[in-house]
């Protein structure tokens, strides 16, 4: 008798408890609604300046709540929420709420997030400063960036992906629109001129439209990559006057005094190392067609040229395939299975000092 | 041996069992196999980023998964081998055990220390070790009730006069062992050692756990229930003898295999590897000892069911630790380390073994227990080959899948390429997961109908 009673009063405990957890779980909803964060330089503007360009960004860029899809009245705003949506759950972790590459995870990735706010991407299929078209951001978020903290988002819906292309395009423009605000008002003037803020929006939405027709074709047709091709890549990667090798080392593993000790800065003011090709991990896409791209087109942002416009590739443009042929070649060798030699230097990504574990010992 | 079972067979429900309470340990081992269960199937169901829960932080996943391993240790295990051994013990020394009370408290405790511990993790309590995510809180109260089992049961077991059966050499080793496995676990890393040793200490807590907990109290009941169903003492006393010293031998010293290639000193590593192969004998007379005496009664794996369910444990316990033999060696570490592979030995172990043991005993103990038979024999049927076929598929699904990955990883692809060629393995799992579940779920359904019988019988 007893034995039947306790197994039904056991579950009636166990279906209370559960229904407890729920409720205390339910009520542990984040309670802040997300804001864009202003730009450094916006902060630091008179409080009057700031709130007209806090203005200026509500009336053509929304919130995030509302999102507008700057220069187009007419676009879909379900579609940018439904985005921001995705965005908040899938991206905002690194690239922050404004796109602004400082999420809460941000610290802790290196290289860090993009910060959107520039309008500027790297890896594109357009001419070196030109926007990217939505396809080459599309292509980012299903591809990833192999060896960065940036996953492969090919499993979303592709009505998802879409969505949050549109809403990352929206944060960049407004983005934009902020730090050309911020370079055109004057301390000394009390407003900003409402048609300096329409040539503004004119201008960006314009470069954004351009960016679609201009995306660059390969100039002769991808050839069967020969032996012989990867010879004479090599030889041009290492020729003074196409100059690879400055910066990439003759090897390709960017193992140069100026790579290594005393990098440039890129766009964001990061330090701007130029790849190790060998390591097998090409940021911008491994296929043909994107090494291709990035070395007649350069990568935007960064101190890598273009070297479309060169007058050697001018004259031939098959020289390019060859260097693709020859970049290929050194990035598959690992996986082949050789191991290119140890170089000069070493990388420190992070500040060298004490470690972390000695200076907690001594404040104890 | 004889002695034992005609005294088996002179009485099913006398003085000496607190019947109750085995049913009592029974229903709460049963509460927790279905809750780690469903914690299972979320984590399937999270790795095909199909996640309902999605977003609730105190469910998230990696608070999910915890949950999944200690319920199954802890509440499964824990809670059924009790009621095990609240049914052999008594009847194996012929005397009950030290106190009734003392039963009783340590089973309302006992349940206390498993919610608690669930309620701490899902907070984000969890202690950084690995199967031991019991919060420090928690590890001194489940620590004594540890001590409390074992003063409860060492009591009658050390009163025996003469020889003992070597269920009983067993279990005094578990109880001792498990009093200073978890102790070691829970304790060392936490207060005394840190960095690498402690990361050794982990993985001799992790392996321990397994082979000092579960594997003499699973052993020990196989060596009391078999010769009782198969009604013929077990074959060889001389191997049973190798069995138990080969395992406390050879054991200990298995965790390391679990950090091959770290700053673990390398004698440590190659030992750990030497006495995990040596194992492998061990278990081998083992299970040489049972399929001998299975030997001519081999048609009772077809016609009894729990001597289908202790034999098909053992086939697994074989297959996985011929796999162990292998998969601990530098070797196959290169290959199969952090890939699904381990996760699909794990659950052969944890599910194919000592699951489907407790399950036969609880098919073998509840018509004596309750007075009734079985509410429908073919449901039993049902749970037995949805259990085994769906573990075998899982199984080979996620032996499978972490050789995919492993070669992956070693082919130098981006990492995102080896989730995308997991993802069908993922799926494949997800059904598998709900083909044990519903093994479970009719498991419940018929022990429920079978109270319910017992209940108009006694009314």
């Amino acid at each position: 008798m007893s034995i039947n009673l306790r197994p039904n009063s056991r579950s009636a405990i166990l279906a209370g408890l559960l229904v407890a957890m729920l409720v205390a779980v339910s009520g542990c909803e984040r309670a802040s609604e997300p804001v864009f964060a202003l730009n450094d330089e916006t902060s630091e503007l008179d409080t009057k300046l700031r709130i007209q360009i806090r203005g200026a960004l509500r009336t053509h860029c929304g919130t995030p709540q509302v999102p507008k899809m700057l220069g187009d009245e007419s676009f879909d705003t379900k579609q940018l929420q439904h985005g921001m949506a995705i965005y908040m759950q899938r991206c905002a972790q690194c690239h922050g709420v404004s796109g602004d590459g400082r999420g809460p995870q941000a610290e802790h990735l290196y290289p860090l997030p993009r910060d959107y706010r520039r309008g500027i991407f790297k890896f594109t299929s357009t001419p070196y400063g030109a926007k990217p078209r939505r396809e080459d951001l599309l292509k980012t978020l299903r591809r990833g960036i192999p060896g960065t903290s940036m996953p492969s988002f090919a499993r979303l819906p592709k009505a998802d992906l879409e969505a949050v292309v549109d809403y990352v395009i929206a944060l960049s423009k407004r983005g934009e629109l902020e730090s050309q605000l911020v370079q055109e008002a004057d301390p000394d003037e009390p407003e900003i001129d409402p048609e300096i803020v329409q040539e503004l929006v004119d201008y960006i939405t314009e470069s954004w439209k351009m960016a679609h027709f201009t995306e660059v074709m390969p100039l002769t047709p991808l050839p069967e990559f020969t032996a012989e091709d990867v010879a004479t890549g090599k030889e041009l990667f290492t020729s003074p006057d196409v100059g690879c090798a400055n910066c990439h080392g003759s090897d390709g593993r960017g193992q140069t005094a100026a790579n290594v000790v005393t990098p440039l800065k890129d766009m964001w003011g990061h330090d701007a190392r130029a790849a190790d090709l060998t390591s097998g991990m090409l940021r911008g896409g491994s296929k043909p067609v994107d090494v291709y791209r990035r070395v007649f087109n350069g990568i935007n942002g960064t101190p890598m040229p273009g070297f479309g416009t060169s007058a050697k590739i001018r004259d031939d443009p098959e020289l390019v395939w060859k260097l693709v042929a020859y970049v290929l070649q050194i990035s598959g060798q690992r996986r082949s299975g050789q191991v290119p030699p140890v170089g000069q230097f070493t990388f420190a990504p992070y500040p060298q000092g004490t470690p972390e574990g000695d200076a907690q010992t001594e404040d104890e | 041996m004889s002695e034992v079972v005609k005294h088996e067979e002179a009485e099913f429900s006398g003085p000496l069992v607190e019947t109750q309470l085995v049913c009592w340990y029974f229903y709460a081992a049963l509460t927790f196999m279905t809750a780690a269960m469903l914690a299972g199937l979320l984590m399937a169901l999270q790795l095909v980023q199909w996640n309902p829960l999605n977003g609730i932080e105190l469910l998230s996943p990696g608070r999910w998964r915890m949950l999944h391993t200690n319920a199954i240790a802890y509440g499964f295990l824990a809670n059924a081998f009790l009621a095990a051994l609240h049914w052999s013990v008594p009847r194996l020394t012929l005397r009950p055990v030290q106190s009734r009370w003392l039963s009783y408290t340590i089973f309302v405790a006992w349940q206390l220390v498993v919610g608690a511990t669930a309620v701490g993790i899902v907070f984000g309590e969890a202690q950084g070790l690995e199967w031991g995510e019991t919060p420090v809180w928690i590890d001194p109260v489940a620590q004594l009730g540890l001590l409390l089992v074992a003063i409860n049961f060492m009591t009658p077991i050390l009163q025996v006069k003469g020889p003992m059966y070597v269920t009983l050499w067993y279990f005094l080793a578990a109880f001792v062992w498990t009093f200073m496995t978890y102790a070691m676990g829970n304790f060392v890393p936490q207060y005394f050692v840190a960095g690498t040793s402690a990361g050794a200490v982990g993985g001799l807590f992790i392996h321990d756990l397994v082979g000092l907990f579960v594997t003499p109290l699973g052993w020990g009941l196989m060596y009391y229930f078999v010769p009782i169903l198969l009604q013929k003492p077990i074959w060889s006393h001389g191997l049973s003898l190798v069995g138990f010293w080969g395992l406390a031998f050879f054991y200990p010293l298995n965790g390391i295999h679990h950090f091959l290639y770290t700053p673990i000193p390398m004698f440590l590593q190659y030992g750990a590897i030497m006495s995990t192969v040596a194992v492998e004998l061990v278990v081998t007379t083992v299970v040489i000892n049972f399929f001998g005496t299975l030997k001519g009664s081999g048609r009772m794996v077809v016609t009894n069911l729990p001597v289908r369910y202790f034999y098909t444990g053992m086939v697994f316990y074989f297959l996985t630790c011929l796999q162990c033999s292998m998969q601990t060696t530098l070797t196959f570490q290169q290959v199969i380390h952090f890939t699904d592979w381990v996760v699909g030995h794990a659950h052969m172990v944890m599910f194919g073994v000592f699951s489907m043991w407790l399950f036969g005993i609880m098919i073998y103990l509840f018509p004596r227990l309750l007075g009734v038979e079985w509410y429908s024999r073919k449901l039993c049927e049902w749970h037995y080959w949805l259990s085994t076929v769906s573990l075998t598929i899982m199984v080979g699904d996620l032996t499978l899948a972490g050789l995919f990955q492993g070669y992956f990883w070693a082919s130098l692809q981006p990492w995102d390429a080896s989730i995308t060629a997991s993802f069908p393995f993922w799926a494949l799992r997800v059904f598998a997961g709900l083909g044990m579940f519903a093994g479970q779920l009719v498991f419940l359904y018929n022990l429920r109908k079978t109270l319910q019988s017992a209940k108009t019988q006694t009314a």
